[in-house]
């Protein structure tokens, strides 16, 4: 006797099998190998399933027309979601290059790259969230993920601190938008997005409203929006390097498209509340960010200040909420996440090298002792200002003109007021790079052997923040498409 | 020689715009980016083969002296002569960005060149990178160009959401005079004023002299602070458009012409003379531009021209007496012409240009300059007669001390290959004041560029009393005067000097600097206070937003109680417990006591799932609140007894005793009075809701955990499964290692 | 059924909320803070329950039962960096954890 099973969309679904089968491949090959073998195995098994799923999320970008719903609606299938996993499944790919002598995971270094292949599903998940529950399952997928990445060199008590830290932080913000989530429900009892969207006139206005509000601090807390950032540059600066670099890049691009995709499909009724609720985010992420910034020391923290500030050059585009601005929120996150990894590769080889945490004192003479890494920082460092040669120039014209098609030219002023601004401190380190090396500075514990792997990582990462540059026209074609199932209130 | 091929190929492309521009110019194009209207677009028009031409040419000589000049320089400084390349490839990428600035017609491609001449510009600034004052001073260079150039950015984009189209020719088109391009137009003047180092932008241009002596040379001329005036001729047909940005490029250009040349005046280092000297001829060029029309328009491209090849001689030739002598003070050289003629006579040509004395090519970009400012009024000429006395006096006073007088110090032999450059920019002023014509034709076709029908520009000698003539006459004088008399002017000056070290603008930037890092700094202080208090800082905004809101929404039928029936009793019991309990787990320091009562707050809440009608989910709960228990009494047990003890005594501070529970309740109360006013008010949802709930028996399913198991939810389930698997992953990692102490 | 009682449940859940962010808030055991966590997810899943009651919808059961178990598990996560800080003998006071403030 035959039962009725339901239609599974293999192929839809490939992605997340490629990511899954990498991560038991990964828990299995680390419990059963020892020694070399052991990180050797995890890298490949890493590397395999994140091809794998690269080439699976490129595939369904290409195949996809139209969107449509796996298992019982609660995930899309759609380019917004494939195109996000691309971005993820990228950054993911250029962490685990960075894991491959990172000194102290040593023999942890197996379930690094599990934990990695986890935090990517989530992620993978996370963006492809098509209901309340997949959204709150994916984000605390990777987040608890990424709670124990950061302590997975648990030799150094900084990583536990951050660790810990993250995760009380991270815990409230989820705690936050579960109930948001809850009171959401509550108000139209539905749990799907579009459903939400469209119980939306008949559902209790003060109870959604509330719970969109919660929801989005939930989210605003991934973002690392001020002011709900307080908990980045302590992560950002004690996690591990290659963690700090996939979160920079990875989390945010995560966050940030779900925003893009929850926000629009199931409150297009309360567009005009949160599209201002997100310029406020935007602008107060702008100050807090670069003025911070402005007096770190530690690279890592400025960096992570950097990271602040480009969270609000991301949410203007968002904020906007016009299609223009859709497309520019993925064209921005493309070369942005290349230069928040690269960097942070070029920052994790410095610290092998210098056998400490990385100050910008102690980028001094990297240009000269290091040419490609300090041309390439140097390159990332105009990159974050908004200068040629990178993409991230484009994107951030391309945001300023979603602005402007919205009619918030006072935003567009804001933004390149603070542009000015981080000219300052982005300079201060590329100034640092080409200074002369002052002798005390020198490398601690002698050269470190020649890491091929964070050389690809930066070259990559670099080929992609250019090629972002030159590429204009395929890529607006990509995230056109990605946006266009989308319907944006303005 | 390998190091002369730089110079070599700077003559082959001054070859190639050359022909170029004889064959009548022409145009490239490639798409790009179709989609924005973006195109790699470059043209060859008369502006463009004027600034070209410069660029390439002046490259040629300076790029000839730097392959001498920089190895004695790098042998000064202790340096490896492997720096050379980077020095080569820098200066060769400042040329090229600079041909492909005045080249492009695509303003986002403009844009791309212009920032790549502040990028190089501040690596070959910063090139004496052990010193400090050269690395503050490249940073300054690229602050103030760089922060400008996102003004330069933001017209660009203004002009693109009200035109449509990145094209210049097409934008000069379309314009039409209105707010709007004057306020683009107002951000391009600032954008190329700063590049020019005109007033108040001009502090960085003295600094940035710490640069090798080719780099100020090719900078100062033909490259870097020539690309500002640069924009504003490209812009001209946009800036024509509104009399502000043109009065604001007048009143810059004045300011910059008296302020430098005063300045130039009272300096006693070299190269600082040249440097405020630059600051004041191309304040000329802005007050042209300010003057607009077609002559002035003309007149200033003819004024770049000229000043470019006598100010690039000068500059080789401090760098040429520095390297003879040892000495870069005026108050140190003296009497130089008898040891270094050749470089006497080059750069006494170059001075002669720079003073428009006539027979050079000088004398006709003040001819111009004097007619330009007569057309416009009298008050104009007189500044004009003034400005040009003034110059006269500081290159005369330049010259005549290095080279005339008494010598005052030892000079060795020059290498040929310093000196022959200065000579060959001699002679090519003196050959433009001997065939001007060809000059003018260029100067006039970069004119038409900007400012469309412009008259001929016909340089020639008039042996009469016209005003010009009369004009040059009197500028000599005044100049002779300020040389014969220096007493007249010393104090004025030094008066000018110090009130603008301590009033100007560079003062201006340190302390806006120091402002913004004090600042940063008390946010700083903000933000690394303790974690918690970061976060009660976000709910009490968040708390007073929400109450805002309930304010504003209507109450009418919110906040009633309501009745209570006796099936609900045992429910209501429930509740109230659980609630006592939850209140109650803010009290107690114990550890254990605390975990027992957060237990009880969770059975308590199974019981009420149970009540509610979820009896499965009400056992899930059990055994999820069971085992957290439990997990938490084994945590117990393994965390040390004397740590535990430690914790449970750590005091609460008492700043806090009170303000974080207040915080606490505050947004509790926020929340109690939303659901209240949300739940307890008439709507349509709650009457639909009582429907469901009426036929809840038919339409609920009876056993939720099945369903989940049977139904779609397996995702979901498979979601968990792995969080719990990476969960015991992480914990094994973090435990794997050592046993407790 | 309706209308006191719902509320009454969101009262509830709403006391619960405030009382785990207050936790968070004041308590510096880091091993009390993760309780107040568990506090506030809790309050989530109490709304969740009695909305779905309200709403004749097993949706928000199910989110409910999600929620327990992720929440659980980030217990012990928290649980398990708490005795790996304590057997590096770091300090485990929340207020104490400085050493990051560069």
């Amino acid at each position: 006797m035959s039962i009725d099973t339901p239609a599974i969309d293999w192929a839809g679904l490939s992605p997340y099998f490629a990511l899954l089968g990498g991560i038991v491949a990964a828990l299995l090959s680390s419990v059963f190998l020892r020694g070399p073998a052991r990180n050797a195995a995890g890298f490949a098994i890493a590397a395999l399933a994140l091809l794998g799923a690269l080439a699976a999320a490129i595939a369904l970008a290409v195949v996809d027309e139209t969107g449509s719903g796996m298992i019982a609606d609660s995930l899309r299938r759609d380019r917004l979601a494939d195109v996000a996993q691309i971005v993820v499944v990228c950054a993911g790919l250029l962490a685990a290059l960075l894991f491959v002598r990172e000194p102290d995971a040593g023999e942890r270094r197996g379930d690094a790259y599990a934990l990695l292949l986890s935090a990517v599903a989530g992620m993978a998940l996370f963006v492809a969230a098509n209901d309340l529950i997949v959204l709150f399952l994916g984000l605390e997928w990777f987040s608890i993920s990424l709670y124990i990445l950061c302590a997975v060199t648990p030799e150094r008590t900084r990583s536990l601190e951050a660790s810990l830290k993250y995760l009380i932080v991270g815990g409230f913000g989820s705690a936050v938008l579960l109930f948001g989530a809850a009171l959401v429900y509550g108000a139209s009892g539905k749990l799907r997005f579009a459903e939400i969207g469209l119980a939306g006139p008949g559902s209790d206005r003060l109870l959604l409203v509330t719970g969109l509000a919660m929801l989005l601090v939930g989210l605003a807390f991934k973002v690392s929006a001020a002011p709900f950032h307080m908990w980045t540059p302590d992560v950002y600066q004690g996690a591990p390097t290659p963690v700090t670099g996939f979160m920079a890049a990875a989390t945010k691009a995560a966050a940030l498209v779900v925003a893009l995709r929850f926000l629009t499909e199931a409150f297009p009724g309360e567009a005009a509340l949160w599209t201002i609720t997100l310029a406020v985010l935007a602008v107060a992420s702008l100050a807090v960010g670069n003025l911070g910034a402005l007096v770190q020391r530690d690279l890592k923290r400025l960096l992570a200040y950097s990271s602040v500030s480009h969270a609000g050059f991301l949410l203007m585009p968002v904020a906007a909420g016009n299609a223009l601005g859709g497309r520019a929120l993925l064209y921005y996150l493309i070369p942005y996440a290349a230069l928040s990894v690269g960097s942070f590769a070029v920052v994790a080889a410095r610290e092998r090298e210098l056998g400490r945490a990385v100050t910008i004192d102690g980028m001094t003479g990297l240009g000269w002792e290091r040419p490609v890494h300090g041309a390439a920082m140097t390159t990332f460092m105009l990159g974050f200002i908004g200068l040629p040669p990178t993409g991230l120039f484009l994107g951030k014209f391309y945001a300023f003109s979603a602005l402007y098609e919205r009619g918030w030219t006072w935003l567009m002023i804001i933004g390149a007021v603070f542009t000015a601004v981080s000219v300052a401190y982005y300079l201060g380190v590329v100034r640092a790079i080409y200074a002369r090396p002052v002798l005390a500075a020198a490398p601690a514990g002698g050269s470190p052997p020649r890491d091929t792997a964070i050389d690809v990582a930066i070259v990559a990462s670099l080929v992609i923040a250019v090629g972002t540059f030159f590429g204009v026209d395929p890529l607006i074609d990509v995230v056109t498409r990605a946006v266009a199932d989308l319907t944006f209130p303005f | 020689m390998l190091r002369l091929l730089p110079a070599i190929i700077a003559l082959g492309a001054f070859a190639a715009i050359l022909a170029g521009w004889a064959a009548g110019g022409g145009a490239v194009e490639a798409a790009w980016a179709p989609s924005w209207g973006l195109e790699l677009s470059f043209e060859l028009d008369g502006l463009g083969a004027l600034y070209g031409l410069l660029a390439t040419g002046i490259g040629f000589p300076v790029f000839a002296y730097a392959a001498r000049y920089l190895p004695l320089h790098l042998d000064h400084q202790g340096r490896s002569h492997r720096e050379e390349w980077r020095f080569f490839g820098l200066l060769l990428l400042f040329m090229v960005s600079m041909v492909g600035l005045v080249t492009a017609r695509d303003l986002i491609l403009l844009f791309v060149f212009w920032d790549l001449t502040a990028v190089s510009s501040y690596f070959l600034i910063g090139y004496d990178r052990q010193e400090a004052e050269a690395r503050s001073s490249a940073l300054m260079a690229l602050l103030v160009t760089g922060v400008t150039a996102v003004l330069l950015l933001a017209a660009i984009l203004l002009l693109w959401a009200e035109y449509g189209t990145f094209s210049l020719p097409e934008l000069a088109a379309r314009a039409r005079p209105g707010a709007l391009v004057t306020g683009a137009g107002v951000l391009v003047a600032i954008a190329g004023l700063a590049k020019s180092a005109q007033v108040p932008f001009h502090f960085w241009l003295p600094r940035a002299m710490a640069a090798p002596t080719p780099v100020s040379a090719y900078l100062h001329s033909a490259a870097m602070v020539a690309a500002g005036v640069f924009l504003l001729a490209r812009f001209y047909p946009l800036l024509a458009l509104s009399g502000l940005v043109l009065d604001l490029l007048l009143a810059a250009g004045l300011a910059s012409i008296a302020i430098g040349g005063v300045l130039a005046l009272t300096c006693d280092r070299l190269k600082q003379v040249l440097a405020y000297s630059t600051i004041s001829q191309y304040g000329y060029v802005a007050t042209m531009y300010g003057l607009g029309g077609g002559k002035s328009v003309a007149a200033a491209a003819f004024y770049v021209l000229s000043h470019a090849l006598a100010k690039s001689a000068l500059f080789l030739t401090a760098g040429a007496v520095t390297e003879a002598t040892g000495e870069d003070r005026l108050s140190r050289l003296g009497g130089l012409a008898r040891s270094m003629p050749a470089l006497a006579v080059g750069s006494g040509l170059a001075a002669a240009g720079l003073a428009a004395l006539p027979l050079t090519i000088g004398f006709f970009k003040d001819e111009l300059f004097f007619a330009a400012s007569f057309d416009d009024s009298w008050p104009a000429a007189v500044a004009a007669v003034a400005a040009a006395g003034l110059t006269f006096a500081y290159i005369g006073r330049f010259w005549l001390r290095i080279f005339a007088g008494r010598r005052r110090s030892d000079a060795v032999r020059l290498p040929p290959l310093l000196t022959a450059p200065v000579a060959v920019l001699g002679l090519a002023v003196l050959l433009g004041g001997a065939f001007a014509p060809p000059f003018g034709d260029l100067a006039a076709a970069a004119a038409r560029a900007s400012a469309g029908a412009v008259p001929p520009i016909e340089p020639a000698y008039h042996l009469d009393a016209r005003a010009e003539n009369l004009m040059a006459l009197a500028a000599y004088a005044t100049g002779i005067l300020l040389l014969a008399a220096p007493w007249l002017w010393r104090r004025p000056a030094a008066w000018v000097a110090s009130t603008g070290a301590r009033l100007g603008p560079e003062r201006a930037y340190t302390v806006g600097l120091a402002g913004l890092n004090r600042f940063s700094d008390a946010i700083h202080e903000i933000e690394v206070r303790d974690l918690r208090s970061r976060i009660a800082a976000v709910l009490v905004p968040g708390g007073a937003l929400a109450v805002a809101g309930l304010a504003a929404t209507p109450t009418a039928g919110a906040y009633r109680a309501g009745t209570l029936s006796t099936d609900d009793l045992a429910l209501v019991l429930t509740l109230a417990v659980v609630a006592l309990a939850a209140i109650g787990t803010a009290a107690p320091r114990h550890h254990l006591t605390l975990l027992l009562s957060v237990a009880g707050v969770g059975f308590g809440l199974a019981v009420v799932y149970a009540l509610l009608g979820g009896p499965d989910v009400a056992l899930v709960a059990v055994l999820v609140e069971t085992v957290a228990a439990l997990v938490f009494l084994g945590v117990f047990a393994l965390v040390p007894r004397d740590v535990l003890r430690r914790m449970e005594a750590i005091p609460t501070p008492r700043r806090r005793r009170w303000r974080d529970p207040a915080i606490g309740i505050f947004a509790g109360a926020v929340v109690f009075f939303v659901v209240w006013g949300a739940l307890s008010r008439p709507s349509p949802a709650a009457a639909i809701a009582d429907e469901h709930v009426r036929l809840a028996p038919q339409a609920h399913a009876k056993d939720v955990v099945t369903a989940i198991l049977a139904d779609f939810r397996g995702l979901d389930t498979l979601g968990e499964i792995t969080v719990i698997a990476v969960a015991l992953v992480g914990v094994t990692t973090l435990l794997a290692r050592g046993r407790l102490r | 059924m309706l209308g006191p009682t719902v509320a009454a449940y969101l009262v509830l859940s709403a006391i619960l909320f405030a009382t785990g962010a207050a936790g968070v808030l004041i308590r510096r055991s880091p091993l009390i803070v993760l309780l107040a966590l568990e506090l506030m997810l809790n309050a989530g899943n109490l709304a969740l329950i009695a909305f779905a009651r309200q709403h004749a919808d097993s949706g928000g059961q199910v989110f409910a039962l999600a929620v327990m178990v992720v929440a659980a598990t980030e217990v012990v996560v928290g649980l398990g960096l708490i005795v790996a800080m304590s057997r590096k003998k770091v300090e485990l006071d929340v207020d104490a954890l400085t050493e990051l403030e560069g």
